[in-house]
């Protein structure tokens, strides 16, 4: 019975939304078909464009100089430059979450496998967590110029820490993590601060933008997403580090 | 004074205060005292201004808002935030460094959710508090606070995916984030796409307000979280989501058809909350119970949309918030007290130590709405903004009233009433409580009983609201 | 035809949602309605033949036609804010685990009355 109801409110909720789906017509907009997006009606297409705070032209990839936001990644100049304050908080809830979790289940012992290791399995971890922890620093340090960015670099850095976790039943994370956490975020609001003091606009970018598509320009874009990458993967590796210890037994 | 650092504040804070050790729980006090004083700035001053976050105009980057509501919404939050803290500054919470940390960054949460103009930032906030919240929630002694916040957290997680698909129905046909931007180009949407958007929002911050049939996880969460979480959630939580509820529902949204369901689900949430607290055997719970009702008035109040419907529900909303904070850090106080909060447990700890009798006492003659209490003025402010939409609307608030009256003086007598298992040792009442306790009795009889003159700014408020929905609110 | 799919994975997660017992399935409800809320995000920027927003020696003018950015953008928040509720929510469970015993609904109701 209780089934039943389940099954006839998802199927509801999905006639509803079919419903509403390519209503876009001359009369009265909606959202439009797959695929017949008109840019221009949205405000995405100023972001392309990069002419938010007047019209600078074209803008051609290693040519243009000083454009309003220098990333070669659209999506990296929205994310951390357009609507930067958005991923501010967005780190703050992985942060928060995870400062929920080491509240809740952190703090133990680590917990032992249940066969030991093979050394071979133990040495050749080392050297795979080594290649991800250099794999994960190139992705957030080209997010403007790349896909990519702080998230992906981060979670390629946790991923090593995995390795480790998994591969060898002593380790534990050092607890320079939480410092390099904290300290991370706190550069993040730091940065916005300044551009609050500076530019009278809280995480304004103060710097030059550079040519669009070399490594060096895109201004405040590179740092932040630096501070972004070495956050999240010290966040990730701490969460799952915690879920590595067992409560209690200290 | 810009409102950037009442978000900036303890969000920095809370970033230090991860490694910081002890510190951490100074930086929650420098946090909220510094947060205090700021919006006691901001308060100072009318009009709608805007603030762009990172040099980008709005609409296309985002704006914070700060007009004649969220003036007094931010000084309320902030103030009753410190207050609370000091009211159950007595409570050792386990690890309480890192629950500092949760604290700090649901205060900047808050705030944020009060001041942001965008869409999808709200978004990010709501999450951010909510997480917050969760972690609160599961803050108290008993296990079954793990399972209440459990269960809150996947509500809650359902909601914001229902709140952010609503936010994508909208960009999806307006091309617009920023909700002035979107206020003004929904007036051209197709109505079956606008009413669905509304009602994807509605389940989304419904069940943050409390509202009817989303509030299942409030009585469990508040009755069993610890007292300065619950203290918070009750208290100052409601303000920021209904100011949420205000900015997208009624500004961005606007339809007719969701406003009448605004007023149905209100009423009915009002009426089921005041029955079910007249049953309640834990004190909490009941308070929990009584939370849900007040909500369900303040919602109706907003589904009906009037400048003076907008007055009362934030006087409404104020007076909720003092009392609140008085009646949960008092009632967890009597539960540590009193070893429970049952019924017949705290039979007489009233008559022990009075002061608990005179805080709870007062917190609850100015819920129930008590002639000197500010509780007094806003309920009568509030028949009298509904009775021109229809005479039936009074008459559910004053049948809710009645039952209110009933219930909380039962519980009133309860704790007064002589008993002879009692020990003759009298509980002392921690000084932070008493401190905090008398303020807010101060306050809210204070805002019962002096001049309407003085009380100009609940006016503005009204003028303010009507024009704010188009223009102003993204400062273009 | 894509956006179906992730409106049907909605659906799917709140059948799942209303209708299982256990903890852990009611996380993984949560994570495939929220997988299809953010493909339905994805899909709402696609432009015929939009190439990937990314300026590259390639495709070097902005005023080609490109996807747009923002829906990706979001989907980025809202995937980072999905593992940030899943990790709480499991060690949620984690300790419910511990003190009830049990991570099926009804027997942890039936303990509490």
């Amino acid at each position: 019975m209780k089934k039943a109801i389940a099954a006839l409110i998802a199927f509801l909720f999905f006639l509803m939304f079919v419903n509403i789906l390519n209503s876009d017509s001359e009369e009265f907009k909606g959202i439009p078909k797959f695929g017949e997006v008109n840019l221009t009606e949205r405000v995405s297409n100023k972001y392309i464009s990069k002419s938010v705070s007047g019209d600078s032209g074209e803008i051609v990839y290693g040519k243009t100089e000083n454009a309003e936001s220098g990333s070669a990644n659209m999506v990296t100049s929205i994310v951390v430059n357009y609507r930067s304050f958005d991923t501010l908080g967005e780190v703050t809830v992985l942060f928060l979450a995870a400062t929920g979790v080491a509240i809740l289940i952190g703090g133990g012992q680590r917990k032992s496998l249940a066969i030991s290791v093979n050394p071979i399995v133990k040495i050749s971890a080392r050297i795979i967590a080594t290649l991800l922890l250099a794999f994960g620093a190139y992705v957030f340090i080209h997010g403007h110029l790349t896909p990519g960015g702080g998230f992906p670099g981060g979670t390629i850095i946790a991923a090593g820490t995995l390795l480790m976790l998994v591969a060898d039943d002593k380790k534990r994370t050092s607890k320079l993590l939480k410092i390099l956490e904290g300290t991370m975020g706190f550069l993040y609001v730091v940065i916005g601060i300044a551009g609050l003091l500076v530019t009278g606009s809280f995480l304004k970018n103060f710097l030059p933008t550079g040519t669009m598509g070399n490594l060096f320009s895109a201004g405040l874009i590179p740092i932040i997403y630096s501070v972004i990458g070495l956050k999240v993967g010290a966040e990730l590796s701490a969460l799952l580090d915690d879920f590595f210890a067992e409560e209690g037994r200290k | 004074m810009n409102p950037t650092w009442l978000i900036a504040l303890p969000l920095g804070f809370a970033f230090l205060g991860i490694f910081a050790g002890k510190f951490s729980k100074a930086f929650l006090w420098i946090a909220s005292l510094a947060n205090a004083i700021i919006s006691l700035f901001i308060f100072n001053g009318n009009g709608v201004t805007s603030y762009i976050i990172g040099g980008w105009i709005p609409p296309y980057g985002i704006n914070l808002v700060v007009n004649d509501m969220t003036r007094v919404f931010l000084l309320a939050v902030n103030l009753i935030f410190l207050l609370a803290l000091v009211a159950t500054s007595a409570e050792i919470l386990k690890k309480d460094e890192k629950m500092s940390v949760a604290f700090m960054l649901s205060l900047a949460a808050i705030n944020g959710i009060l001041l942001t103009g965008d869409l999808f930032n709200l978004f990010v906030f709501l999450e951010i508090s909510a997480i917050s919240a969760y972690i609160m929630a599961a803050s108290g002694k008993e296990a079954i606070s793990k399972f209440a916040a459990l269960k809150y957290l996947i509500l809650g997680s359902i909601a914001s995916s229902f709140y952010l698909l609503g936010v994508i129905v909208v960009y999806a046909s307006t091309g617009t984030l920023n909700m002035a931007d979107a206020a003004a180009k929904v007036t051209s949407l197709n109505p079956n796409v606008l009413l669905a958007a509304g009602l994807l929002m509605v389940v989304g911050l419904g069940v943050e307000t409390k509202l009817f049939p989303f509030n299942g996880w409030a009585p469990d969460v508040y009755a069993n979280a610890s007292g300065r979480g619950s203290t918070i959630l009750a208290s100052v939580f409601p303000i920021a989501m209904i100011s949420a509820f205000i900015r997208v529902i009624t500004f961005v949204i606007n339809s007719g058809k969701l406003n009448e369901l605004i007023i149905v689900l209100g009423i009915t949430t009002a009426i089921i909350g005041e029955v079910l607290a007249f049953s309640q055997k834990r004190m909490k719970k009941m308070l929990a119970y009584s939370s849900i009702a007040q909500a369900g008035v303040i919602l109706m109040l907003i589904g009906i949309g009037s400048s003076k419907a907008y007055i009362g529900a934030s006087m409404l909303l104020l007076n909720n918030g003092f009392g609140k904070l008085l009646l949960f850090s008092v009632a967890s106080q009597i539960a540590l007290v009193a070893g429970s909060d049952h019924f017949e447990n705290v039979t007489g700890v009233g008559r022990k130590s009075p002061l608990f009798t005179l805080l709870f006492g007062a917190g609850a003659l100015t819920i129930v709405g008590m002639p000197l209490f500010f509780g007094f003025r806003s309920k009568l402010y509030v028949i009298s903004a509904t009775m021109d939409k229809s005479l039936w609307i009074p008459a559910v608030i004053l049948i809710t009233a009645a039952i209110e009256v009933t219930y909380y003086f039962r519980w009133i007598f309860n704790l007064v009433k002589a008993d002879a298992k009692l020990s003759e040792k009298r509980s002392p009442v921690p000084f932070g409580l008493a401190l905090a306790g008398l303020l807010a009795v101060l306050v809210v009889i204070a805002f019962g009983i002096v001049p309407e003159a003085n009380l100009d700014f609940f006016n503005r408020i009204g003028d303010l609201s009507i024009q704010l929905s188009k223009t102003l609110m993204g400062g273009m | 035809m894509i956006q179906y799919f992730s409106i049907m994975l909605i659906a799917i997660g709140i059948y799942g949602l209303l209708s299982q017992k256990n903890l852990v399935k009611l996380i993984v409800s949560l994570n495939i309605m929220e997988l299809g809320v953010n493909i339905f995000i994805i899909s709402i920027g696609y432009v015929a033949d939009g190439k990937v927003p990314i300026l590259s020696p390639i495709v070097n003018k902005s005023s080609m036609n490109f996807v747009d950015p923002l829906p990706q953008a979001l989907v980025l928040t809202a995937i980072v804010i999905g593992v940030g509720v899943t990790a709480l929510a499991l060690s949620l469970v984690l300790k419910v685990k511990e003190s009830y015993g049990t991570i099926e609904l009804d027997e942890i109701r039936g303990d509490n009355a």
